[in-house]
């Protein structure tokens, strides 16, 4: 039994494999790229196809940040980051504007990114299709042939339904004019964050074997009708610590009669306001 | 003035701190030993390195120990120790007909050439739960360095049991020898590049990867979807048990600095063939048709699953659209791998609040909705 | 046999890293601390990036021999399969630009599986950002020039019918020495 492990667990082939699944993403922007994912010390389901991403791109001199629903200290969170301290002792940081390589699971910071920061989002399901038609048989011929019809149907059926599309996280975006995608589950509010970032953006799915990305500087654009714009989530208030009234609110219950309050789920955004704040 | 909760990295931590208590137990009861689990759990064993897909009897039992018996975890902590494995080439294809066999049955024909041999096998015992003073005492421990070499459970002189013969011809055979058996059916696997391990399913699926999946797949799931092809829920016809065996084969394997094969080692199989009539009229002839399984370790149960689904998921155009799942390939292969249902199944304890902080926004903003059957003055 | 990396882990890093912000970014050169001794014909660029991305599951094809000393010491060191289809490859190594061919020839992937593409890798024979070729398209904010010696101007035109099956296409990474750019399929050269 090895007692010690390959610089950020993988071996060499396997990191051989999936750079090159890397390279091709980039290449064709939305396209989800299967590839031979590996079992990972953690579950699947748990951000296998993140940390697969990670781990190939990684290197000793990187600062990385994890995130779990914005906060760098939920518990998956602090379990990936000792994965990569153990197998990696690469250096850890909180701040987004420091960080490298941010590995995220359902949230894009509020900090705008930089130019040369890589985020790597943990994607459970890539397929954007999958509740409409579970096969993938049938999906990739969709993606193939740019029969997104059905998908448009589903979006409309919301609308005579409910009056508006009632999808509220893991909205579908269309990529280079091309792909329909599923940005993560991250709340339509952090759609805007994706559209010609200035940042590389990596998606795995470890469960599913499929690594799929966004270049920078590239047109990503969320579904909707002329009639039924795309629109983000409002709150009626600010963050009961910074005050921000632009950035995603989570929602704190304080009591036993449902008193709530309303914090930003980005930690480090929060933080670092309301820092400024009494400075 | 609201202070978030922080403390998930200590939290984490006693969870470590914890479950490595539980799983050690009362300090005052004697640890278990891996050899204990590798001479005394064997079928648990088994299980462990057919769904980990590796055949490494001392990290089966390890992961079994350290999983606290836990199957499923077992097999996703030796899946992992697979991951770092490096990986040098394909082996021969081993020679089923070679096998050293422990336990060889037929359920086809009363006698058949080489004869048939119950075995070590459950089938015949009575389920009584028994304790240790109903059992006679353990002969004494022999030093012996000959049958400390051979695995435990193959038959020793002493047993009064005579040995298979090294060679046996498969039952199979004899029904293609009568021109019986459908000519396209292949009897040998391994001339393939394809490799579950390294690279994702996409269907159609070709029979190597089918097999590859089934292989590995959960024997609960695919005990139940092959029960329900026995209950006609894809099935019409009742199928017959060609050929079982559990023994040992030889692997070899070709370095190519050295350019001939050389003998790696030895690993115990279960091997299943299943015959039933073929469903398709318009085809030639031939009248019967098989379903191949094959599973690391004594693991029958598994190995029949896996031989009726092997059958009822073939066939190019098999998309399944009977309805029945155990007929539908996309739908049996993409859910039969434990460590990925298992994966998914259980990530719905992390936080979700983001997602559902987004739902919270949608449903609450509802009475806004326009809502057709209300007419607006 | 000359040597490969110092070290494999941290070198095929530090390379890979290069190439991804050259892949995501069109138009920019990366320039990778490289320490290899390749054979006479092999760029070092190139020489790093093929041990970074070769192993015993791809498939190589070459303007050069197999028994050349360039690919024994690439078939050494990555284990890779070689091929004299070049329809069949995963990668296409041109260590002379002159040789280039119709990109045509090269598997472009299909409409269902656009990443079973072709990878190009070309030795130029010189590389800067003169204002010669000008570059749009995904990874680049307005515009990009770049120039690379010994093309010719007839290649872009049909790597430009080529890319027009979007999403099938044709990939590149072009070298000089050990300074490596990329142009992704969905990236439009028009000759200045």
């Amino acid at each position: 039994m090895p007692l010690s492990y390959n610089f950020a667990y993988l071996d060499e082939q396997s990191k051989k494999m999936i750079r090159r699944s890397i390279l091709k993403a980039l290449a064709i922007p939305g396209f989800q790229v299967p590839f031979g994912g590996r079992e990972m010390p953690l579950p699947y389901g748990w951000g296998t196809g993140g940390i697969q991403l990670t781990a190939a791109v990684i290197g000793p001199d990187d600062r990385l940040k994890v995130i779990d629903q914005g906060s760098d200290d939920t518990v998956n969170a602090i379990s990936i980051k000792a994965f990569f301290k153990k197998t990696a002792g690469i250096a850890i940081t909180e701040e987004t504007r420091a960080a490298t390589i941010i590995q995220t699971r359902h949230r894009i910071p509020e900090t705008p990114l930089q130019n040369g920061q890589i985020m790597v989002f943990q994607v459970p399901i890539p397929e954007p299709l999958q509740f409409i038609e579970p096969k993938k048989s049938q999906t990739a011929k969709m993606h193939g042939f740019e029969e997104y019809g059905s998908m448009h149907v589903k979006l409309y059926e919301d609308i005579a339904k409910f009056g508006r599309i009632a999808t509220a996280f893991d909205y579908p975006v269309q990529v280079h004019q091309r792909y329909i995608m599923s940005p993560s589950p991250i709340p339509k509010y952090d759609n805007p964050k994706l559209h010609r970032s200035p940042a590389v953006h990596l998606f795995g799915a470890g469960r599913e074997k499929r690594i799929y990305a966004v270049p920078p500087y590239t047109d990503v654009v969320s579904l909707d009708f002329e009639d039924y714009p795309f629109e983000l989530e409002k709150w009626d208030g600010a963050c009961a610590v910074c005050g921000s009234t632009d950035s995603f609110l989570d929602e704190i219950i304080t009591d036993d009669t449902g008193t709530r309050m309303f914090i930003c789920s980005d930690t480090e955004y929060c933080q670092k306001k309301a820092g400024n704040t009494f400075s | 003035m609201y202070v978030a909760v922080k403390g998930g990295e200590k939290a984490v931590k006693n969870s470590q701190r914890l479950v490595a208590k539980k799983r050690r137990g009362d300090l005052c009861v004697q640890k278990i030993s891996v050899d204990q689990i590798t001479n005394q759990l064997g079928l648990g064993v088994d299980r462990v390195m057919a769904e980990g897909s590796l055949y490494d009897v001392t990290a089966a039992a390890m992961a079994i120990q350290q999983a606290q018996g836990d199957m499923t975890e077992a097999i996703f902590l030796v899946r992992a120790f697979r991951t770092t494995l490096k990986r040098f080439g394909n082996s021969i294809p081993v020679q089923t007909t070679k096998m050293t066999a422990i336990r060889r049955v037929s359920g086809i024909f009363k006698d058949i050439p080489g004869g048939q041999v119950l075995g070590p096998t459950y089938d015949y015992t009575h389920r009584l739960i028994a304790s240790d003073q109903d059992h006679a005492p353990d002969p004494p421990c022999e030093q012996d360095t000959d049958t400390a070499s051979a695995p435990p459970d193959q038959t020793a002189a002493g047993d009064g049991i005579s040995p298979l013969p090294g060679e046996l011809p498969r039952v199979i055979d004899l029904l293609q020898a009568q021109g019986l058996l459908q000519q396209d059916e292949t009897t040998s696997f391994g001339d393939t590049a394809e490799d579950l391990t390294r690279q994702p399913l996409a269907f159609p699926v070709s029979r190597n990867l089918r097999l590859q999946t089934l292989a590995r797949g959960d024997e609960g799931f695919i005990l139940g979807t092959a029960y329900s092809l026995q209950r006609g829920f894809g099935l019409d016809r009742h199928p017959f048990l060609g050929e079982l065996k559990v023994g040992y084969v030889a692997v070899r394997y070709t370095p190519p600095e050295l350019g001939f094969d050389i003998h790696v080692g030895r690993m115990k199989l279960t091997e299943c063939v299943m015959v039933n009539r073929q469903n398709d009229a318009a085809r030639k002839a031939a009248g019967f048709e098989t379903g191949y399984g094959l599973v690391f370790g004594q693991n029958e149960r598994k190995a029949m699953s896996m031989s009726l689904l092997d059958r009822s998921l073939a066939g190019e155009k098999n998309t399944g659209k009977n309805g029945y799942p155990a007929r539908d390939p996309e739908f049996i292969l993409s859910h039969c791998d434990n460590v990925e249902s298992s994966g998914f199944v259980q990530h719905l304890k992390l936080p979700h609040y983001v997602d559902f902080q987004s739902e919270l926004v949608f449903i609450r903003n509802r009475p806004k909705d326009h809502t057709p059957d209300k007419g607006n003055p | 046999m000359l040597k490969g990396f110092d070290s494999e882990v941290f070198d095929s890093q530090a390379v890979f890293r290069n190439l991804l912000l050259a892949m995501a970014n069109p138009g920019t050169i990366a320039a990778p601390d490289i320490h290899l001794s390749c054979p006479d014909r092999l760029a070092p660029g190139a020489g790093a990036l093929l041990l970074t991305l070769l192993d015993f599951e791809t498939v190589l094809w070459s303007d050069l021999d197999p028994e050349t000393p360039e690919i024994k010491w690439v078939h050494f060191h990555t284990g890779t399969r070689l091929t004299p289809a070049p329809d069949r490859a995963g990668f296409a190594l041109f260590t002379d630009s002159e040789k280039l061919m119709d990109p045509g020839r090269f598997n472009p992937g299909t409409a269902a599986s656009p990443d079973l593409s072709t990878t190009l890798v070309i030795q130029t024979r010189g590389l800067d950002q003169d204002q010669k070729l000008r570059l749009t398209g995904p990874g680049i904010e307005k515009e990009a020039f770049i120039h690379y010696a010994g093309i010719p101007p007839e290649f872009w035109e049909n790597r430009a019918i080529m890319n027009q099956a979007y999403p099938a296409g044709i990939d590149m990474i072009l070298v000089h020495a050990s300074r490596i750019t990329a142009l992704p399929r969905t990236t439009k050269v028009a000759v200045c």
